[in-house]
C-alpha cells in the first residue's frame, strides 16, 4: 500500500487517521469531542449527557428556544 | 409523528448499552442479510476476521432504502470523560480508529458504505431510524455517488535541493553570470542578490508547477478530487517538501490508471515524489458537498 520507507506502520497509521478523523457523515447528534483542535468523535443524540428533554426537541425538529432543565 | 413517538424516559437508571454508527448502506431488496451482518454463524470467515473483536454484535437498521450500520456499544466507554481519556492517548486512539476502520473497510469490500463520522455513538436507535428517514434522499443520492468507487489518498513530494542545483546549473548561463564574473565588488553582491531572488523566486515557481501538473494528470481518473496545498515550510527550508495532498474517489475499473499515473508522476521530473493508497472507503467523499459537512 505504501512505498517501502523506514517507519512504514507510522506511515500508515498516519495516513489512516488522515482518512478517517474529521471525515464521514453526520447523520444526527450534537456533540462533537475535540483534543487538540482536532475533532476525534461525534456523540450522537441522547447520549448520556443530554437530557432526555433536549433530546426529544431534537428528535421532534422543534427549534424552540425554551431552554431545559430538568 | 409527534404523538406517535414513544418515549422510554421509564428507564431514569443509567443506560448500559449504546449504538455505535458505522455508516449507511443501501436496504438489500432482497432482504437477505449481507455476509457481514448478523449472528457469526451468517459471517464468513474473511469477514469475521477483518472485523475485529466487537462485532459479534453488528447489526443492520433498515428505515426506507437505506441500512445503517451499527453495533451495540458499552455506554461506559463513550461517555465524554471516558473519551477523552481515551483519545489523549495514542495507543487509544489508535484502536478506536481501528475499529472504525475495519468495520467499514469490510463492509466497503462487498457494498457501497457512507463511512459516519468517527465515534457517532447514540442512545436509542430511533434516533438513527429517525435521522435516516429526515435525510433519507440526500443519504441515497450520495451513496449512488460514491458506488463503485474507492478513494485513493496521494501525496506529491519534491526534494528541494534537487530543484534548486537543476535551476543552480541553469543559472550559469544567464547573462547576469558573465556581468558578474566583470562587476566590482558594490555590483557583484547586488547581482548576487539578484540570482538569489531569482533562484528563490523559480524554485518556488517549480513547486507549484509540480503540485499543478500532478493533479492535472491525476484529477480526470476521479469522479471527484479534494486537493490542497499543504502549508509550505519556510522558504529557506531544506530536503523534501509535500507539495500536493490530494483525495480521489476513483471508480474500480479505473484502479489501473491511476496506479499508473501515480507512477508516471514520480518518474516525471528529477526530485520528484509521488505516493498513494488505497484503496480506502470514502471517508472524504462520505457528506455531499452541498451540505457543509452534513449530509
Amino acid at each position: 500500500m505504501h512505498d517501502n520507507l523506514p517507519g512504514a506502520r507510522e506511515v500508515a497509521l498516519l495516513e489512516l487517521l488522515d482518512r478517517v478523523l474529521d471525515h464521514g457523515v453526520v447523520i444526527a447528534g450534537d456533540i462533537t469531542i475535540s483534543v487538540a483542535d482536532v475533532d476525534l468523535v461525534y456523540l450522537g443524540l441522547r447520549v448520556m449527557l443530554t437530557s432526555v428533554q433536549r433530546a426529544e426537541e431534537l428528535r421532534l425538529g422543534r427549534t424552540t428556544s425554551r431552554e431545559a432543565h430538568p | 409523528m409527534s404523538g406517535t413517538i414513544v418515549t422510554s424516559s421509564a428507564s431514569q437508571a443509567p443506560q448500559e448499552h449504546g449504538w455505535y454508527l458505522y455508516g449507511i448502506v443501501r436496504r438489500d431488496p432482497g432482504g437477505a442479510a449481507p455476509a457481514w451482518s448478523g449472528t457469526t454463524e451468517h459471517r464468513d470467515a474473511e469477514a469475521a476476521a477483518s472485523l475485529g473483536p466487537d462485532c459479534d454484535d453488528l447489526q443492520l437498521l433498515e428505515r426506507g432504502g437505506l441500512a445503517a450500520v451499527v453495533a451495540r456499544v458499552p455506554v461506559a466507554e463513550f461517555t465524554t470523560e471516558a473519551l477523552q481519556a481515551r483519545l489523549g492517548d495514542p495507543a487509544g486512539l489508535e484502536s478506536i480508529v481501528r475499529m472504525h476502520n475495519a468495520v467499514i473497510g469490510a463492509v466497503h469490500q462487498r457494498q457501497a458504505i457512507l463511512p459516519a463520522k468517527l465515534g457517532a455513538v447514540y442512545a436509542d436507535l430511533e434516533d438513527v431510524a429517525w435521522a435516516m428517514e429526515q435525510r433519507h434522499d440526500a443519504l441515497a443520492a450520495q451513496l449512488e455517488r460514491v458506488d463503485q468507487c474507492d478513494e485513493w489518498a496521494v501525496h506529491v513530494y519534491v526534494d528541494r535541493p534537487t530543484v534548486r542545483a537543476h535551476l543552480i546549473a541553469e543559472q550559469a548561463s544567464d547573462p547576469v553570470q558573465q556581468q558578474l564574473a566583470a562587476a566590482g565588488p558594490g555590483r557583484a553582491y547586488l547581482l548576487q542578490r539578484k540570482l538569489a531572488d531569482s533562484l528563490a523566486e523559480k524554485t518556488a515557481q517549480i513547486l507549484d508547477d509540480i503540485a499543478e501538473a500532478a493533479y492535472r494528470r491525476l484529477a480526470p481518473l476521479a469522479v471527484e478530487a479534494l486537493a490542497e496545498r499543504p502549508a509550505s515550510p519556510s522558504g529557506d527550508a531544506d530536503g523534501e517538501v509535500e507539495v500536493l495532498r490530494a483525495a480521489l474517489l476513483v471508480r474500480r475499473e479505473r484502479r489501473e490508471d491511476l496506479v499508473a499515473g501515480v507512477r508516471a508522476c514520480a518518474g516525471e521530473r528529477p526530485g520528484w515524489r509521488c505516493t498513494s493508497s488505497g484503496p480506502w472507503p470514502p471517508y472524504s467523499f462520505a457528506a455531499s458537498p452541498e451540505s457543509d459537512g452534513h449530509a
